[in-house]
């Protein structure tokens, strides 16, 4: 009773939104097309326009060969780093490849000008050749290093660095280098036009940002970012729903270091000389500056920290593109210092601080201006970085998870018990899922002690037992989440147990007891993951076939507004799953399950934090999915709930199955009793 | 055989001081859960502080300092540099992420290291050193004293290291630090305190790494952070976790560059100890001598 207090405002605050869902007509979805947010706007307008501003600025706005070769190092550091958003921005790959991988395109496409490769020596040729052994070189690399952390990967990709700089340094007969330099690198033509001077090479530039800003906006606007997103923050969980997170990974990888691979071929041709050291680390960490300085979080972000990288210093050292610059002098130790010479000291602190008190970085900043100059209410800016430094205030989750959380009290499921009971005899088909003795150990403790248990077609089988009787690790054994001994068959297909995401491609599909749904992608990306539709979700058909890959998205768009229309959150479609309630998340989970179109669906604790309102349309949403013929394994603590749901009931306790049956002779069991309440000390010693 | 001494001499003191430096992080890594990517830029910087301070006219024209008093004053600074780096870059920022903490490092590493570029230029300098110019004669080999002195020094430190570590109540409450920052405060470790002379301590033993490294070649800007990757292949090879594991990889590393180094692909031998590392996360991404996983950082 203690409870009423908190239920009733609780509720007034879900309510409208869920509940009054449940007589909407399936025509509903289609009239309110929901869509992926990378769907809204006009980005190819904006890049357009970009474009026009940077052309037209070049025209008109640039004087002298010193600006214009400002602005093409400007262009080039825009290339790499718009890489490296791919790399680090969006799936979250701590690398400081990218100037090596610059290096590596420079010089093999100096390398293959220079023999005349394919018995061709142009310009085309090598900066193809460049990006193709950029890529070959990434993949490899990346398929070493598929199973380290964050921080061994980061340690790994310096020494990489350091190993291609010294290769460099040294193999003199692929450098073509005397001394430091190579020189000679032939310059760019195109058609016979030679493209020797800065104001001519910044055309090659331009189209090469065009291009790569195109790639990132085909990106957006598929499955890739989202997959890759899913994978950067909670890849295991991304895994569970069928998101190739090795693929994604290393794929992103491969296009980030390809892009820097293109930029290096392009400078080395347009300086036409290279040496090791402009691609040093130095480099490496100016293009982390410049991407964290511009925000990671967007597209423009590198476009943003590039130009301020570049042009600000040269500001400080005495004007830029015409504008003039502060010019005056410091003594430090003795030495007269202009300010351009604080370069890296000042950068150096730019990165500390943007870390401290702005990671969303120069973008983020521009919009929290554009918000409050319109004057519209804007979404809280969060990154994923600023939610890593736990920058973002999470009062709005804390406060509704606190109201929902302690329901210890069950609230009473009024719902047709009886009609459960009486389906018992649904499940009697054949096994669609078989684990026999499965165990996971940790450390010393066997949290699964060779449990075996098989769920028959269309039933729902419960599983409970006592708080850490290893229910949930019986999922993630099941589910490959975490490491596990024994044997697996769905459908009468073995199963290699231990790898996350092998169960999804015969159709079983989990949720999580404390609900995994995405903060930073909205509710329709977050269930867009799991779909069982994977065709055209790669790379190159984002980028090579757009319409078909485009048309079949949208067909994958469709079903998932389907699933949430389902669940009734159809409203909430565009809206970031950070703002939704503790209970709506459950709903998001399951709108999630529904859209993979599983057949066997493994519920941990689904009813978990739900009032008895929710509890009870979460109940009808799984005799509907019964009533398709799912098959389904409910880990829950509510008795009744259970009781009321399932055809059979396993108890589990410490890691091992102590009773299967149906629910009512199951809970008569002695042992289960004794399992839940402890043995009677006195009925032990009379026996 | 000489020639197999003088490599193994080589091998021996370039390990002795990567696994140096990989202790000087793993002190800050053990009490804080943090890597210190300014690490590199403490070596350089203990480096350039003992050359000011026993060259020419010496620090503030106060006239150089002998070489043994100087090195003493350096890692006396080093070590105060190193609290106050923990008071300025890491303490505001305690309860973030690592990834916060690691990228804030970074930042602290540029800064360290345009400091130096403003201060003693980019021109390399050299360090002198008591031992310079005399040479050990093994089996017709020579091995410059300077290389015996610098695994010598970096023994005796490094088992010191570890028994401060296992044997001291300075050690249990690092460790408790480390393991549960809050429970150890609970339990009357003072945690602040710690912290700052885990910093403290690191960056002296960077300080050290500087001085004796510095002699072996000339001193420039990038000194320290080649050698922090030097140091992070060690760690990574020792498990990152165990100070003995850490050693055993600078030792591999070194010889690896040296020996392995000195009879094939000789031009190449700087890149061995990186391909080893890349290798070894590759098969064993726990590292070759690990108990347990890393935590993910």
């Amino acid at each position: 009773m203690s409870l009423q207090p908190t239920s009733p405002p609780q509720s007034t605050l879900e309510k409208p939104r869920v509940a009054p869902r449940a007589e909407v007509s399936p025509d509903d979805a289609g009239r309110k097309r929901a869509r992926p947010p990378a769907m809204r706007g006009q980005p190819y307008m904006w890049l357009g326009l970009f474009l026009l501003g940077v052309a037209l600025f070049r025209q008109f706005g640039v004087s002298g060969f010193g600006d214009t070769d400002l602005v093409n190092t400007w262009l080039f550091y825009c290339v790499i780093v718009v890489g490296f958003y791919l790399v680090f921005g969006v799936s979250g790959q701590f690398a400081f490849s990218q100037a090596v991988f610059a290096a590596v395109g420079a010089y093999t496409s100096a390398w293959a000008t220079r023999v005349a490769l394919f018995g061709v020596d142009s310009f085309w040729m090598g900066v193809v050749v460049a990006v193709v052994i950029t890529a070959v070189v990434a993949a490899v690399f990346a398929f070493l290093m598929r199973r380290a952390s964050h921080f061994y990967f980061a340690i790994a990709t310096l020494g990489l660095s350091e190993i291609v700089l010294e290769v460099l340094r040294k193999w003199t007969d692929f450098s073509g280098a005397s001394g430091d330099t190579t020189s000679g690198i032939r310059h760019i033509s195109v058609f016979g036009y030679a493209l020797d001077n800065p104001y001519r090479i910044f055309w090659v530039w331009f189209g090469a940002l065009a291009l790569v800003m195109l790639v990132t906006i085909f990106l957006a606007r598929s499955p890739v970012q989202r997959e890759a997103i899913a994978m950067r923050d909670q890849d295991v969980v991304a895994a569970t729903l069928g998101v190739a997170i090795l693929r994604s990974r290393i794929t992103m990888f491969v296009l980030g270091s390809a892009i820097a691979g293109l930029g290096g071929a392009i400078f080395a041709h347009s300086k036409g000389f290279a040496t090791p050291d402009s691609f040093a680390i130095d480099l490496g960490l100016g293009i982390f500056v410049m991407l964290i300085l511009g925000g990671l979080d967007s597209r423009w972000g590198p476009i943003v920290g590039a130009a301020f990288y570049v042009f600000v210093p040269q500001w400080l050292q005495g004007g830029v593109l015409g504008i003039p610059g502060v010019d005056f002098t410091v003594n430090v130790f003795g030495q007269e210092h202009r300010l351009g010479d604080f370069r890296d000291l000042f950068f150096g602190s730019l990165l500390v601080i943007v870390m401290i008190v702005f990671p969303e970085g120069l973008v983020g900043i521009g919009r929290r201006v554009r918000s409050l100059v319109l004057g519209r209410a804007h979404p809280a800016q969060r990154t994923w970085l600023s939610d890593l430094f736990g920058l973002t205030p999470k009062k709005h989750a804390a406060a509704e998870g606190a109201g929902v959380g302690p329901t210890t009290v069950t609230p009473a499921v009024p719902v047709e018990a009886a009609a459960g009971d009486g389906a018992a005899g649904a499940g009697s088909g054949a096994p669609v899922l078989e684990a026999h003795d499965i165990q996971v150990q940790f450390g010393g403790v066997r949290a699964v002690d060779g449990a075996s248990l098989s769920v028959l077609e269309g039933e729902i089988l419960g599983l409970v037992g006592p708080n850490g009787s290893g229910k949930t690790t019986f999922l993630n054994a099941l589910t490959g989440v975490v490491p596990a001994s024994g044997s697996l068959r769905v459908r009468g297909i073995p199963v290699r147990l231990g790898r996350a995401g092998r169960v999804r491609a015969l159709a079983v599909v989990r949720t999580y007891q404390t609900p995994q749904t995405y903060e930073h992608l909205t509710c329709i990306e977050d269930v867009l993951l799991s779909t069982a539709d994977r065709s055209l979700t790669g790379i190159t058909p984002a980028c090579l076939a757009r319409l078909p890959a485009v048309r079949r998205d949208r067909a994958r768009w469709d079903a998932a507004a389907r699933a949430l229309d389902r669940v009734g959150l159809i409203e909430l479609a565009e809206e970031p799953a950070a703002r939704l309630s503790y209970g709506q998340r459950r709903l998001l989970e399951l709108a999630r399950a529904i859209n993979a179109q599983p057949e066997i669906l493994l519920l941990d604790e689904p009813s978990a934090g739900l009032d008895s309102a929710e509890t009870e349309q979460l109940v009808e949403h799984l005799r509907r999915l019964q009533g398709e013929g799912v098959s389904m394994l409910l880990v829950d603590h509510k008795l009744d709930f259970i009781t009321s749901l399932c055809d059979r009931v396993a108890v589990l306790e410490l890691g091992r199955l102590v009773a299967v049956g149906p629910a009512a002779t199951v809970f008569e069991d002695q042992r289960v009793v004794d399992a839940y309440l402890g043995v009677d000390e006195e009925a032990t010693t009379s026996a | 055989m000489s020639n197999f001494i003088a490599f193994s001499a080589s091998g021996l003191a370039v390990g002795a001081i990567a696994a140096l430096t990989a202790v000087g992080f793993l002190l800050i890594y053990k009490a804080t859960g943090v890597v210190n990517f300014a690490q590199g830029d403490l070596i350089t910087l203990g480096a350039y502080i003992a050359i000011w301070l026993t060259q020419k006219e010496g620090a503030f024209g106060l006239g150089a300092l002998g070489l043994v008093p100087g090195y003493v004053v350096t890692i006396v600074i080093m070590f105060l540099i190193g609290m106050g780096l923990e008071r300025v870059a890491y303490a505001p920022l305690r309860g973030r992420s690592i990834h916060v903490i690691v990228i804030t490092t970074l930042g602290a590493a540029l800064v360290l290291r345009a400091f130096i570029g403003l201060w003693q230029g980019t021109t390399p300098q050299f360090l002198d050193s008591p031992v310079r110019g005399e040479v050990l004669k093994v089996a017709g080999a020579n091995i410059s004293y300077q290389r015996v002195l610098v695994i010598v020094v970096s023994a005796v430190v490094v088992i010191a290291t570890i028994l401060l570590f296992q044997f001291t109540q300075f050690g249990r409450q690092l460790r408790a630090t480390a393991a549960d920052r809050d429970t150890a405060r609970l339990c009357g470790v003072p945690v602040n305190w710690l912290s700052m002379l885990a910093f403290g301590l690191s960056a002296a033993l960077a300080g050290l790494a500087g001085i004796l490294l510095a002699p072996l070649g000339s001193v420039d800007l990038t000194l320290g952070f080649n050698f922090m990757i030097l140091g992070f292949a060690a760690a990574v090879l020792g498990g990152f976790g165990s100070i003995g594991g850490v050693v055993v990889g600078g030792v591999a590393i070194g010889l690896v560059q040296y020996v392995f180094g000195g009879y094939v692909l000789r031009d190449y031998n700087a890149i061995y100890p990186f391909v080893l590392m890349i290798l070894v996360i590759a098969v064993r991404p726990q590292g070759l001598f690990a108990r347990g996983a890393l935590r993910r950082l």
